[in-house]
């Protein structure tokens, strides 16, 4: 990795055990990770996590107490901001508001002495990237939130950096506009083709634009995979309470065959969960399963009940409508609450509240959750 | 009228009472009647400064105009406005700056002491600089009361300065280091046009302190007399009317000089 003579396969980034440590405070312990070119990797966790922490180190603007950060191979670890081939996008902007914002988008080009004959084309060539073409002589401090995430945009990518930061750069935009911006990032990012690293709170956001996720806490990095894996296979249980909504259940094995486990409990109820080791009857398991993955049927449309699948008898508590999806909340004798998330239509307005029910899930629809991470052991 | 609108009216007067108002007047009469008369008296062709007037007339300016000695004094208040604004100019940035870069802990300990001036009577203040140049060997002259007017001066422009860089965003300059700017760059090219407005705001009123300091002057200046000196001059041989034109041009400069500051403060509050 020292030999940063383009080695093909190089990674963008490459993290070797960075450790900051802010007081008595760890911000990001011991993390290592390995970013492709030309790849969107995002960094998720709760604020506070040492995400924009991290993103910092390698900007230049924190030095990491333990470890190094590698750029493309050469060690950058103690090399200035104003030195690296980085550009941030920050998480509100820091447009120079006593600027154009041409000038804006110019003043990284005119420290890299790029010719003033070249400024010009390719400043307004990459506003137009943007999407705010024409708005070159506009004083920064007059653009409304969008245009000014734009314009920080251009600013960051017109130096061509080998990787651009971006800190939340939508989380000060109104829903709407946040949801147009996600995508547009991302292909104006599969167009130039640039390595962005992209940290977030938003899991939705994470999921949608990424190629890869990493989920951090407490400092740590606790699972870094693409969005589906981290979505379908959570390594641990933070990650799958923070990437979506869990219906989190502790079962009791009945029944042992072979790598499934069977949980009976009276009047049919069953839960069947594939383990990868043999459990014994008598054993606890931890499961969950996402809430789009639960059927609620009404009891008296209940087809045959000789499958072998899960299926659990309840009552509806609750039917909370949110426009594209309804969530069902029933009470199921066995494991209590259970939420349900279909999408809204015909079929769904016959599911009240007070009626009886049958809760059922495709058995790979469960994973097993563990307390332990398995990358790392968060400290509290 | 019904009785909604007898309401309505009661309501509308209770907003806006009567008496308040015309107290305003008679503050502003308390405040500015002073500054009239010596405006309207400036411009009275006769000596005498009692009503009515005589007539209208620049004979007084004509006066102070010809005036060698008045000319002499005008010049070394503009020099010592210059001075004054120059040298706080630059401590005052430096100070301003300087004190970002100091623990939290210290912090209050030094801008207590950078800003205690501002508690203590400028009298002691020139006594002190009268006996400090005294015991050094400095003559009085016209620099030694800039560099006092500068000590005077200088806690206000630390303050106006210091009170724009608070609002100042460094995130800004992280903006700029990131796009490869060096610390100085980053300070040339958005730091200081930023605070700008307030620095040059800070320096018109240091300016505008030193036109109208009579007490440093007094004991620090010797005989390169400043223009309230000369003043101070003609009042102990009686109320001259050249005093009214004198004061008049000098309420022209210090209050465009301190409504310039205060634009420019405001500006930089932006």
């Amino acid at each position: 990795m020292t030999d940063g003579s383009g080695q093909p396969f190089q990674p963008a980034i490459l993290l070797e055990g960075v450790t900051k440590r802010f007081g008595s405070v760890v911000a990001v312990d011991n993390v290592t990770l390995a970013v492709e070119e030309g790849e969107f990797f995002s960094l998720l966790g709760p604020s506070g996590c040492g995400k924009t922490t991290l993103l910092r180190m390698l900007a230049g603007f924190e030095t990491p107490d333990d470890g190094s950060v590698y750029l493309r191979g050469e060690d950058v670890t103690l090399v200035q901001p104003n030195k690296r081939a980085t550009n941030m996008v920050f998480q509100n902007y820091e447009l120079f508001p006593h600027m154009t914002v041409f000038n804006n988008v110019a003043y990284g080009l005119k420290l890299k002495k790029v010719p003033k004959n070249e400024i010009g084309p390719r400043v307004n060539e990459m506003l137009e990237v943007v999407g705010v073409g024409g708005l070159g002589a506009r004083a920064a401090d007059q653009l409304s939130g969008g245009q000014q995430q734009r314009v920080a945009l251009a600013r960051a990518l017109i130096n061509r950096p080998a990787v651009l930061l971006l800190d939340e750069p939508l989380s000060a935009l109104d829903v709407k506009l946040r949801k147009r911006m996600q995508l547009e990032l991302k292909s104006i990012q599969h167009s130039l083709g640039t390595t962005f690293v992209y940290v977030t709170h938003d899991q939705e956001e994470a999921l949608l634009m990424s190629d890869r996720v990493g989920i951090m806490n407490h400092g740590r990095l606790l699972q870094i995979g693409a969005p589906r894996s981290i979505y379908e296979q959570p390594r641990n249980e933070f990650v799958a309470d923070f990437v979506g909504t869990l219906n989190d259940f502790v079962v009791t094995i009945t029944r042992a065959d072979g790598d499934l486990a069977v949980a009976e409990h009276g009047d049919g109820d069953r839960i069947v969960v594939m383990t990868g080791a043999a459990v014994g009857a008598g054993e606890t398991l931890r499961i969950a399963v996402r809430p789009e993955r639960i059927l609620v049927t009404p009891r008296d449309e209940e087809a045959g009940s000789g499958q072998i699948g899960n299926r659990l008898s309840g009552r509806v508590e609750d039917v909370i409508y949110m426009g594209p999806f309804t969530q069902y909340l029933v009470d199921t004798g066995m494991l209590g609450r259970v939420v349900s998330q279909r999408v809204s239509n015909e079929e769904a307005t016959l599911i009240t509240p007070g009626l009886e029910v049958a809760v059922t899930w495709a058995v790979d629809a469960a994973f097993p959750l563990s307390d332990r991470d398995t990358v790392n052991t968060p400290t509290t | 009228m019904t009785a909604l609108d007898w309401r309505r009216t009661l309501v509308r007067l209770r907003r806006r009472p009567l008496g308040s108002a015309a107290f305003m007047v008679l503050v502003f009469v308390f405040l500015f009647a002073p500054l009239v008369v010596m405006v309207a008296f400036s411009f009275n062709s006769s000596p005498r400064l009692s009503f009515p007037f005589a007539g209208f007339s620049i004979r007084w300016y004509q006066e102070i105009f010809t005036d060698t000695l008045v000319l002499r004094a005008f010049r070394r208040s503009v020099q010592a406005a210059v001075v004054t604004a120059g040298i706080t100019g630059v401590l005052g940035l430096l100070a301003a700056l300087g004190i970002l870069k100091v623990a939290a802990r210290w912090r209050t300990v030094f801008l207590t002491t950078a800003l205690g001036p501002l508690a203590i009577p400028g009298l002691l203040y020139a006594i002190g600089l009268a006996v400090f140049y005294r015991q050094i060997g400095v003559g009085r002259s016209i620099w030694s009361a800039n560099l006092g007017h500068a000590l005077i001066a200088l806690p206000f422009v630390f303050l106006i300065i210091g009170a724009s860089l608070e609002r100042f965003r460094f995130g800004l300059l992280e903006a700029a280091q990131d796009l490869g700017a060096t610390r100085w760059y980053a300070f040339r090219t958005v730091t200081l046009p930023l605070i700008l407005p307030a620095v040059i705001g800070a320096m018109l009123l240091a300016a505008a302190i030193s036109v109208d300091d009579f007490v440093i002057a007094f004991f620090t200046a010797g005989q390169d007399k400043t223009l309230p000196l000369v003043m101070y001059g003609r009042v102990l041989k009686g109320i001259d009317p050249t005093l009214n034109a004198i004061g008049t041009v000098m309420l022209i400069l210090t209050t465009s000089l301190a409504f310039m500051a205060a634009s420019r403060t405001t500006i930089g509050e932006r």
